[in-house]
């Protein structure tokens, strides 16, 4: 009897012995942070998932370009409907697309950290670390700046989260936080690749660095740092970009946007772009939000759903003079026929309008889906090089300089389309047509049809209708300029009844697009200049927010824009929310409140001023 | 003799109990019946030189069923026998004076003079006190008298009376203190089982299930048949579930089912046929009030829609309207068969059965099916080694939609039930016949006609499930005894998902139809449950009245899960169904894996001084691998006194006092319940997330999730003060808890400021507190003596529930639910300190606004500036607009506003059950109770005003707010104000319901025998019957998207179905 104790009794004892190793289980469909960053490709996982944090919904994919970058007196909100929307002025710190995007913008910080944290680990080939680290640092920056712009003094979170018990981090003054973002973007912009490395710009190159340097001093040197000593360091960095020879502007202005629905690159002209892409069908998720938010209203499958949540202002319309080609890209000059439908219908006035810069007819990847598109976000363009190499100098110097002048119209003649014909040689389009005999017997009937035909000259996609009166041709009546003429193309009347009109085309003077002696014939008339610029030229690239409250104009350009409105547009257009919300934007919206649910989590933290 | 040792067996109705009563056996040996230690001695016989009288006889129960095992002895002496099988005994008695004892645990003992008689026929009667009745409790048996702890118990005679698929549908209102509701009234719906309050706040508190033997945590308890439960026992009070440690502070349920019994085979028949039907349906618009709200809400189109070809409102009035509900609600069966053989010799005992379950659910297409079969054999090897296995295997399946899916209000179920038109304008179109209502707005409206939806809606949960155990018992020594138990539970489940081009979301018509097109998935998954368990008992007795039990044990238990599956879209051939998915585009495959694993040591000491004092300690230490290292192990202490007061001399010849017993019990019990690797933090690489680099994409690492290296238990103190009391010999006995827990460290699923980087983290922290009252009442009120008998059991619980501490720096945290855009980011639920952890959050609801709150000028009215706005712009508001209350009196309606505005938690709950039985009749009528509680019915948000275009309201919305009708309760029309939470649907949820009556004829046991039948019992049964209640929606037991932060919320629930049946039970 006590031997089968004693077996008991071993039985016992073994048992807890193994228990130890019994209860030692490891996870077998994830990895924990120890276990990874081992690799040179984990690195590279791990630097791809901050990238990622840049296309979600919080960030670039919807809100830093929608409902947080407006509404400005570029954009307005066009729904009758009133909602709770930070585009409205009616939110507050509870706000769920504000806490989405805080949240967004410090995951990508956090992802950032812990690759930062680890970037040592792995043996790999070091010219290969560099630039991830380079990357990660730039990106870091990067979700700080927005972090800062929009919420002023913000945690400095440096290291990775590792566990949740330190919870109450205080905010950290705006001016630190800049300068720790100056730091990272000087020490990446040794580390990362030129962009000649790549084919495509969704990579983090050298000159989107000190491009991105550029715009984080301009910044500085603005509102509220106001540390304009930060405006020479500003224009170095934009000279830097542009003494690189790396990049050009893309000579039609079109292309730029079109390139970005169709998923081709243009890495002169585009320095650095979020990239989307797909149509979110199946389990790829990598489409874009915020170009189906601003495309050409429509439900129609085929012709690529677009909700128009948005349109472009009066305000903006008219910045644009005549011959401005952007006028009519960036506001589109169609609709279609019924809010259903693959036809499109041209529209006039301004208010039927809608934005038009990406177009969703360009995209390549069919089915178009619903929410979903393709369409690349370029965060930084060369034009925007030039004019805040412009910008910078102008402040700087006092006065315009000529090489500023020659930036603004080398940007304002791309814009008016006088590059076309390619770089050096001037792009014109017919301005006008005068006739010279007016002809005999002509008539306009559907078997024999007057038409004016434009040849020669060396251009191309100018067009004309004749007036008759009687059977005599009187008038020409130019109804697109093309591009592309170098000499005036010749007129051709035809009509198989009637003969002998002529007539001579004229074309636009060479120096349309370039600015007139008063625009810069001081340095406040040539600053005025370079803030409408910007809106002509980068208009819905979710810059026009930060560049107003910068040159802090950000109040006035609003109460503006919603007077415009208020006074020209017709009731229809009135009832739409946008437009009463303008009136209650006020000076706590120079900052977006700090979300109410990390105020309640930190004790540390506390709120902007007025909310 | 082998026959002689095994006959002295505990055989009984209760014996499935009795093979766990070896280990307490000890105990029994103040019951004169023969216990383990004794097995296989000779009868006491008498001394050679006396003369013997041999006297034979036969011990029946009431029926006249011969009774095995039963115990034999000779007052005053040590000469006893037991029972055989047939309930036939011998035994020599020294002269004719002698009386004989015959006991038989849960009967009342029976003194017997020999006299003249040489065969005596006894009958025990049944002691319907339950004292004497065996109870299970971890590990073992106590008889209910030698209880320190607070053990509810079951009837299970009461509980199968009721025509159910599952017994935790029953549960409710059986046992103090134990909160049992369903979520919905879908066949198969969650059923939420909450012993004395919840402790953990984000974390699951349902009970630890043991079930014959087995410890799981989350156990599909569909797949038991509730027929072959022998019994239930709920554990409460921290004396008895801290011998489950880590897995007891949410109590435990222990699951009992039957086992053979030594005798011939008994061949046993339950059958029944019956029908469900829907208790209620919502009353609608008439045509006519819909037309007339959608001319008030929109007249230019709906002019347009209803008006035209010089129609008027009134040539709605007799329109006949289409109503959804009585499309969609049918008038369903329910099959119910079971059939099981039993028996045994002494060496071996047998149970097969098999049974078959079809319950259609009231709505189209639903229902739930089980096809169930169970073996189990104990077998002895010798007179001190048993061995026995148990294997169940079920087969379920469950079909139908599920209305309260989805996050849009639009795609439940009952949004397109109740919304649908009655009519439309146009008489050539017919609703019925089209998956859409082509005259909405498609892009912005999701309603789809539900007919379609639930008729094509593939939605198919399979289960196959294999439990299997399996025990062997050895005395090693005459008290001393080792049971080693092994078991397996195997669940395989695949989920399948199809939407065909007729349903809302395959629809080519619908918004996501076009985007998905024919889609489905399949999810299977398999988890495996193992279990080992070696406890070693030692049962004592000095001095006779010293006795002393102790329990050693050691058990292992581990489980891992597998899941996989894939989901499609866009797939081209739809004939093919789920076969078909293979030729869609892949939206997501699913893969994890994952384990843990548990060991245990643990020991219990039991002293009983003469059933007067009693003393119980017990300690249990979990190591867990859900932990890191160093916070594995965790110490799980607990103690308890009992004093039955009424067995001290003073109080032993009150003749009305049968029983008076205090009880005290201390313990620490845990809760483990997090997932397997919560204390590690996660990277992973989705496949949904990447990066497009070059219109190529890249895989992206990132860290997920948060872990916390310092996790460790949740831990519960709970205290608990009973009082046992019986009265008139036990005909009214009464029983009395007082409880109070504290759980601390609590497993919280932790918010944390996003700027962390992770929203959230799981965390040892914040405390709750659950404080009660819980009362049972057991009476005979007509002895069964009497022709007619009645006895009755009443149970009523109070539960108090409050937070005492959250997450650091948070004095409350609210909760939102996810059923509507609109609504999402709006709280609803709040968790203050020292409230219960759920209250309802939003604005006090004032009525409506009155003519006398505004300025008027001409026909314009104008809010005066002392009456404050309801959120809208003040110039917007209109007399009949909903009012509520600015709290903090700045003038404006905002979040500043939100208070406290409602209790979902019920004051008490309870349950009281009747017997009748008169000549062969016997009736059974249970009531089920809940009273204090509050239901946020959001249905009336969404049907009371506002809604979309084209949509139908509740008929209530009829009494609106118009200038003739300046009604203060429903708003006028277009007049609701901003989305908000609000009291106006706040409901009380007190309900009274005649759950379960059941009427049953025994034909009479001579007329049967004839044609060799032992019982023939035909009954009518009803579940649900009716309920008194003034909640106005379907149910007041509802529950839609429970969890411990949210319960009580109603929103486009499956409406709950009486049923009745018809039914025979046959034995042979």
């Amino acid at each position: 009897m006590k031997k089968k104790i004693l077996i008991m009794l071993a039985f016992i004892c073994i048992a807890f012995c193994s228990c130890k190793k019994y209860l030692e289980t490891t996870p077998k469909d994830f990895s924990s942070p120890e276990q990874f960053y081992s690799t040179a490709s984990e690195l590279e996982n791990a630097l791809n998932g901050v990238y990622h944090s840049l296309t979600v919904d919080g960030t670039f994919g919807r809100n830093l370009v929608i409902e947080l970058a407006n509404e400005t007196d570029e954009l307005f909100y066009k729904r009758t409907t009133l909602t709770v929307n930070p585009m409205l002025f009616n939110y507050d710190a509870s706000n769920t697309v504000v806490a989405a995007s805080w949240r967004a913008l410090y995951d990508g910080v956090n992802r950032a950290n812990y690759l930062l944290a680890n970037i040592d680990k792995p043996v790999m080939d070091e010219k290969a670390r560099k630039v991830i680290k380079g990357e990660a640092l730039f990106l870091r920056s990067f979700l700080y700046f927005q972090l800062v712009s929009y919420w002023g003094d913000v945690p400095l979170m440096l290291t990775p989260t590792v566990d949740g018990n330190q919870v109450n981090v205080p905010r950290t003054p705006s001016a630190q936080v800049y300068a720790q973002i100056l730091k990272d973007l000087t020490e990446a912009k040794d580390l990362v690749n030129p962009i000649t490395a790549y084919t495509n710009n969704g990579k983090v190159s050298k000159t989107a660095v000190q491009a991105m340097l550029a715009r984080v001093c301009l910044k500085m040197a603005g509102y509220p740092l106001k540390n304009t000593a930060k405006y020479v360091e500003a224009r170095a960095w934009a000279d830097s970009v542009i003494t690189s020879g790396l990049h050009s502007l893309n000579p039609d202005y079109k292309q730029i946007f079109i390139n970005h629905s169709a998923d081709k690159y243009d890495l002169k002209e585009c320095i650095w772009e979020v990239e989307f892409f797909g149509n979110n069908t199946g389990s790829v998720l990598l489409g874009a939000r915020f170009s189906n938010q601003l495309a050409i209203r429509n439900t129609n499958a085929d012709a690529g759903y677009g909700y128009a949540i948005l349109g472009a202002t009066p305000t903006l319309f008219n910045l644009y003079k005549q011959g401005d080609a952007r006028r009519d890209w960036n506001i589109a000059t169609y609709g279609f026929v019924s809010n259903n439908s693959t036809d499109t219908v041209a529209k006039t006035d301004i208010y039927s309008r809608d934005a038009g810069k990406w177009r969703r007819q360009y995209e390549t990847i069919r089915p178009l889906d619903v929410n979903w598109s393709s369409t690349n976000l370029p965060v930084l363009r060369y034009a925007d090089v030039l004019l805040m190499f412009a910008e910078a100098d102008n402040e700087i110097e006092g006065r315009p300089s000529q090489r500023a002048i020659d930036y603004v119209n080398l940007v304002r003649r791309r814009g008016y389309g006088k590059t076309l014909n390619g770089t050096g040689a001037v792009s014109e389009g017919v301005k006008s047509i005068t006739m010279r005999t007016g002809g005999t017997l002509y008539q306009n009937t559907t078997a024999d049809p007057l038409t004016v035909e434009i040849v020669g000259g060396g251009g191309t996609g100018a067009k004309a209708t004749a007036t008759l009166t009687g059977n005599v041709v009187t008038a020409i009546n130019v109804t697109s300029s093309g591009y592309g003429y170098s000499t005036a193309p010749e007129v051709r009347i035809r009509n198989t009844r009637g003969s002998g009109a002529t007539a001579t085309a004229l074309l636009t003077p060479a120096s349309q697009a370039d600015l007139l002696p008063a625009q810069f014939a001081s340095a406040t008339a040539f600053r005025t200049l370079i803030q409408e610029e910007r809106s002509r030229e980068l208009c819905y690239e979710g810059h026009r927010r930060n560049d107003l409250i910068r040159w802090e104009k950000y109040l006035p350009a609003l109460v503006d824009a919603g007077d415009y409105l208020e006074a020209n547009a017709p009731l229809a257009i009135r009832s739409n929310q946008g437009v009463s919300a303008y009136s209650r934007a006020s000076q706590k919206h120079l900052l977006l409140p700090i979300p109410s649910a990390d105020i309640v989590l930190n004790k540390s933290l506390t709120q902007n001023l007025g909310w | 003799m082998s026959s002689l040792f095994l006959s002295k067996k505990l055989f009984g109705r209760r014996s499935a109990k009795f093979a766990m009563l070896a280990c307490l056996s000890a105990q029994m040996a103040v019951w004169p019946v023969v216990s383990y230690g004794e097995i296989g001695k000779e009868p006491n016989t008498l001394q050679a030189n006396q003369v013997a009288i041999r006297v034979t006889g036969r011990v029946v129960d009431e029926k006249g069923v011969p009774m095995p095992g039963v115990g034999v002895k000779v007052k005053g002496s040590p000469i006893s026998t037991v029972t055989n099988q047939d309930g036939k005994f011998t035994i020599e008695v020294p002269d004719e004076k002698v009386v004989l004892v015959f006991s038989f645990i849960g009967y009342l003992t029976k003194d017997r003079t020999v006299g003249t008689d040489r065969n005596i026929e006894v009958t025990l009667l049944e002691n319907v006190s339950q004292l004497n009745e065996v109870v299970a409790v971890g590990y073992g048996t106590v008889a209910r008298r030698d209880l320190t702890g607070s053990v509810g118990s079951v009837s299970m005679e009461d509980l199968q009376k009721a025509p159910v698929r599952s017994f935790d549908e029953a549960l409710a209102g059986r046992v103090a203190g134990v909160q049992v509701s369903s979520d919905t009234g879908q066949p198969g719906s969650a059923i939420n089982i909450i012993i004395r309050g919840n402790n953990s706040l984000t974390q699951d508190n349902s009970p630890l299930y043991i079930i014959d033997g087995f410890p799981l945590e989350n156990p599909n308890n569909n797949i038991i048949n509730p027929e072959e439960i022998e019994s239930i026992e709920v554990l409460k009070d921290a004396s008895s579930t801290a011998i489950y440690g880590a897995r007891g502070a949410n109590g435990v349920i222990i699951i009992t089912t039957k086992r053979g019994k030594v005798g011939a085979p008994k061949i046993n028949y339950n059958g029944s046929y019956g029908i469900q039907q829907v208790i209620r349906e919502m009353e609608l618009f008439s045509p006519y009030e819909f037309v007339r709200y959608q001319l008030e809400r929109d007249a230019t189109n709906s002019q347009q829609s209803y008006l035209s070809d010089g129609r008027t409102l009134e040539d709605y009035r007799n329109v006949t309207g289409v109503n959804w509900q009585d499309q969609l609600f049918n008038t369903r069966p329910m099959h119910n068969h079971n059939l099981s053989i039993s028996g045994g010799t002494d060496q071996t005992r047998y149970f097969v059965s098999g049974s078959y379950v079809d319950q259609k659910g009231i709505i189209t297409n639903s229902g739930y099916s089980r096809y169930q079969g169970r073996f189990n054999l104990d077998q002895y090897i010798n007179k001190n080694f048993k061995v026995g296995i148990n294997v169940n295997y079920s087969n379920l399946q469950r079909n139908g939609t599920v209305p309260s899916d989805g996050t849009m209000s639009e795609t439940g179920l009952m949004f397109s039930v109740w919304g649908y038109r009655p009519v439309t304008g146009k008489s050539i179109v017919d609703l019925e016949d089209d998956p859409i209502d082509n005259d909405l707005d498609l892009v912005n409206d999701s309603r789809f006609n539900p007919l379609f939806s639930a008729e094509n809606e593939l939605r198919r949960n399979t289960t196959n499930s294999l439990r299997a155990d399996g025990y062997a018992e050895y005395n090693i020594l005459k008290n001393l005894k080792l049971r080693v138990t092994g078991g397996l539970d195997r669940n395989s489940t695949k989920n399948e998902v199809f939407n065909n081009s007729l349903t809302r979301s395959g629809s080519p018509f619908t918004q996501s139809g076009k985007s998905n097109g024919v889609n489905g998935s399949v999810t299977l998954s398999e988890r495996s449950t193992y279990v080992n368990e070696n406890t070693l008992t030692y049962n004592k007795t000095f001095n006779k009245n010293h006795r002393f039990t102790a329990l050693a044990g050691a058990t292992f238990q581990g489980s891992n899960i597998m899941v996989n599956g894939a989901a499609a879209e866009k797939l081209p051939n739809e004939n093919l169904g789920l076969a078909g998915l293979d030729e869609g585009i892949p939206v997501s495959i699913r893969a994890s894996e994952s384990e843990y694993t548990l060991a245990s040591f643990l020991g219990r000491v039991n002293y009983n001084y003469k059933s007067k004092y009693l003393l119980t300690a017990s300690f249990r230490t979990d190591g867990s691998s859900k932990f890191a290292s160093g916070n594995k192990w965790g110490y799980f202490p607990s103690a308890g006194v009992a004093w039955t007061i009424s067995e001290e001399k003073f109080l032993k010849n009150v003749s009305w006092l049968s029983n008076a017993k205090f009880r005290l019990s201390h313990g620490i019990t845990g809760n483990n319940r997090v997932s397997d690797f919560a204390y590690l933090s996660v990277i992973s690489l989705p496949a949904d997330i990447g990066y497009s680099f070059g219109n190529g994409q890249v895989n992206a690492a990132i860290p997920s999730s948060l872990g916390n290296r310092n996790l460790k238990w949740e831990t519960t103190r709970q205290t608990d003060l009973g009082l046992d009391l019986g009265f008139f010999k036990q005909r009214l006995s009464v029983e009395v808890d007082l409880y109070r827990k504290n759980t601390y460290d609590l497993l919280l699923q932790a918010r944390l400021p996003n700027s962390l980087g992770f929203n959230s983290s799981i965390k040892n922290i914040g405390k709750v507190q659950n404080e009660g009252l819980e009362f049972t009442v057991n009476s005979v009120n007509l002895s069964r003596s009497s022709k007619l008998s009645w006895t009755t059991n009443f149970n009523i619980a109070f539960n108090r529930n409050k937070v005492l501490e959250l997450s650091e720096n948070q004095t409350s945290f609210a909760t939102f639910m996810n059923w509507d855009g609109n609504y999402r980011n709006l709280p609803l639920y709040i968790a203050q300190l020292n409230q219960p952890m759920a209250m309802y959050y939003g604005y006090i609801w004032e009525g409506n606004y009155q003519y006398t709150d505004f300025d008027q000028s001409g026909t314009a009215y104008t809010l005066k500036n002392n009456v404050a706005t309801n959120g809208n712009d003040r110039a917007t508001i209109r007399p009949g607009d909903i009012k509520y209350r600015d709290v903090n009196g700045d003038g404006v309606v905002d979040a500043n506003d939100r208070v406290v505005i409602g209790n979902p938690n019920p004051d008490f709950i309870g349950g009281l059950s009747n017997n009748f039985a008169y000549g062969g009749f016997d009736l059974n009528v249970f009531l089920q109770f809940s009273v204090g509680s509050e239901i946020y019915n959001a249905n009336r948000l969404v049907f009371e005003g506002m809604g979309r275009p084209q949509q139908n309201m509740f008929a209530t919305y009829a009494n609106r707010w118009t200038p003739e009708n300046q009604n203060n309760e429903y708003y006028r029309t277009n007049g609701w104000g901003p989305y908000a939470y609000s009291s106006r649907v706040i409901e009380d949820g007190s309900f009274l319901r005649l759950k379960t009556v059941q009427l049953g004829y025994s034909l009479p046991a001579k007329m049967l025998s004839k044609y060799k039948i032992k019982a023939l019992r035909v009954y009518a049964a009803a579940q649900n019957l009716y309920t008194w209640t003034k909640y106005s929606g379907f149910d007041p037991e509802v529950s839609s998207m429970y969890s411990a932060l949210t319960p009580s919320f109603d929103y486009s629930v499956y409406p709950r179905a009486r049923t009745i049946t018809f039914g025979l039970n046959l034995n042979l």
